[in-house]
């Protein structure tokens, strides 16, 4: 593509199956929503991270290369990050995914004038389509949308409106609301990217959880003066026993830590990101098409301690 | 000029008499009416005397009642300001106590980073370190640093 797109799907995965049946759903999933936004004819590009991939197995970015549509190969660019990264950079060792530190790698990448973190498993409604192609967007607003979750053990293997719209197969959720529209915000932030870059993306000081991560940064966007809307047509996502919703009822408390670390103050502590953020000092590598590889350097990794970029919201003017 | 001759000696005539007479009756008359309006006006005056007393009582009590509401009223206002006073201090304590908060939560946040950075640190301490066999006999501690 040599225009920049309008939207940037800004994704992260890893190619160890992490989360039960990630793969198919991955790719069926990407597949429905690029048809979608190609049907509403807006420029797309998906920007994935392979998050520190384990040796000895294909990698995800090669594996989604060939599983996808040949017409939307070319949308998609695959970052995969070195793994002494996670190590380099956790503080919680029992921590096995560092995932937003991964989504800022994406961000700091994206060329999309609009950027949309969004997860492996979420899909786009009709009506989201309609409002992402409607050119309403506006800048310095973070963008979120009511999940509505599908019942577990539903017949997912084909995907088609019906299916999702229908509301004998959903799980009721509560609606997000003002000021913050917080809830499950991790599967739909959309935002455009030089204020994704001012706000210098996802909390990368405290790298010790998974949980919270996406609540912390929608109080760091308010605490900067950018404004937070709900966008109006919902996401779906399929429940299944590896997400959170489902599986933090069933997981000890071990396994709990381990995939998505304690509960900290995320409602009322927010961050400052290094200028270096996203490991942009990252050496970088062409695999083959479409996939680039981060290789490890010291020199991208941020200090294990920094203490004062942990802050109160208001204390500090937005970057940039 | 038979009334000249009589008044020689000292005499008048019973028709002047009569006349006399009668108005000395008649200005009786006026008299003892004159004494009865003085009477009346006198009782009109006391009791005017005993009305005014009275209203001077009331006003009396009047006034001393407004000086005690006054002073109520003083004391509500001098009650109103210290409430005033307590309420600005209860809310600059909430903000004191909300920024507080805030640094504690921060600093526990903090202490989350550094415990977190330490067990990392151990951690590869402990990968990196290999102690040779014989350490446990070593006795100064300048013998077992690691290498």
């Amino acid at each position: 593509m040599s225009a920049s797109p309008y939207l940037s799907l800004v994704l992260t995965g890893r190619n160890d199956d992490y989360g039960g049946s990630f793969v198919s759903r991955f790719f069926r999933v990407l597949a429905f929503n690029l048809e979608l936004l190609a049907e509403r004819q807006l420029s797309t590009e998906v920007v994935l991270v392979e998050w520190c991939p384990s040796s000895g197995r294909p990698l995800l970015g090669e594996r989604l290369r060939d599983a996808l549509p040949a017409r939307f190969r070319e949308q998609v660019t695959t970052y995969v990050v070195d793994n002494r990264y996670q190590d380099a950079m956790s503080l919680n060792p029992q921590l096995e995914y560092l995932e937003f530190v991964a989504k800022n790698v994406g961000i700091r990448r994206a060329t999309g004038q609009y950027l949309l973190t969004t997860n492996t498993d979420l899909i786009l409604s009709a009506a989201m389509g309609r409002a992402l192609a409607s050119d309403t967007l506006q800048p310095r607003c973070v963008y979120r949308a009511n999940r509505i979750d599908l019942k577990l053990g539903i017949d997912d293997s084909t995907l088609h409106h019906e299916l999702l719209e229908n509301p004998d197969n959903h799980v009721p959720r509560p609606p997000i609301a003002p000021p913050l529209y917080a809830g499950a915000a991790g599967d739909f932030t959309l935002l455009d990217q030089e204020t994704f870059h001012q706000l210098r993306g996802f909390n990368e000081i405290y790298r010790m959880v998974r949980i919270g991560v996406d609540h912390n940064f929608l109080v760091k966007a308010q605490s900067s003066g950018v404004t937070i809307a709900d966008i109006g047509p919902p996401i779906y996502h399929v429940a299944h026993l590896a997400s959170y919703q489902t599986s933090k009822h069933i997981a000890s408390q071990d396994q709990a830590h381990r995939r998505w670390g304690r509960v900290w103050h995320n409602h009322d502590v927010i961050y400052d990101n290094r200028e270096d953020w996203g490991l942009r000092d990252a050496p970088i590598e062409r695999l083959s098409d479409g996939i680039w590889k981060l290789g490890f350097d010291w020199r991208a990794v941020p200090p294990l301690v920094d203490l004062h970029r942990i802050v109160l919201p208001g204390m500090t003017p937005p970057n940039g | 000029m038979a009334s000249g001759l009589l008044g020689l000696f000292g005499l008048t005539r019973a028709a002047h008499l009569q006349a006399a007479t009668e108005r000395i009756k008649t200005l009786k008359e006026h008299a003892a009416d004159a004494k009865q309006r003085i009477d009346a006006a006198r009782q009109d005056a006391t009791r005017w005397k005993q009305q005014a007393a009275e209203a001077n009582d009331r006003v009396t009590a009047a006034t001393r009642d407004v000086a005690r509401w006054k002073g109520k009223d003083a004391g509500h206002l001098d009650e109103l300001a210290t409430f005033r006073d307590k309420l600005d201090r209860l809310k600059q304590a909430e903000q004191i106590i909300a920024l507080t908060r805030g640094h504690l939560l921060a600093m526990e946040t903090k202490l989350d980073v550094l415990e977190g950075a330490i067990t990392v640190l151990d951690r590869r301490t402990r990968n990196g370190v290999e102690y040779p066999a014989e350490a446990s006999t070593v006795t100064t501690p300048a013998a077992t640093k690691p290498t």
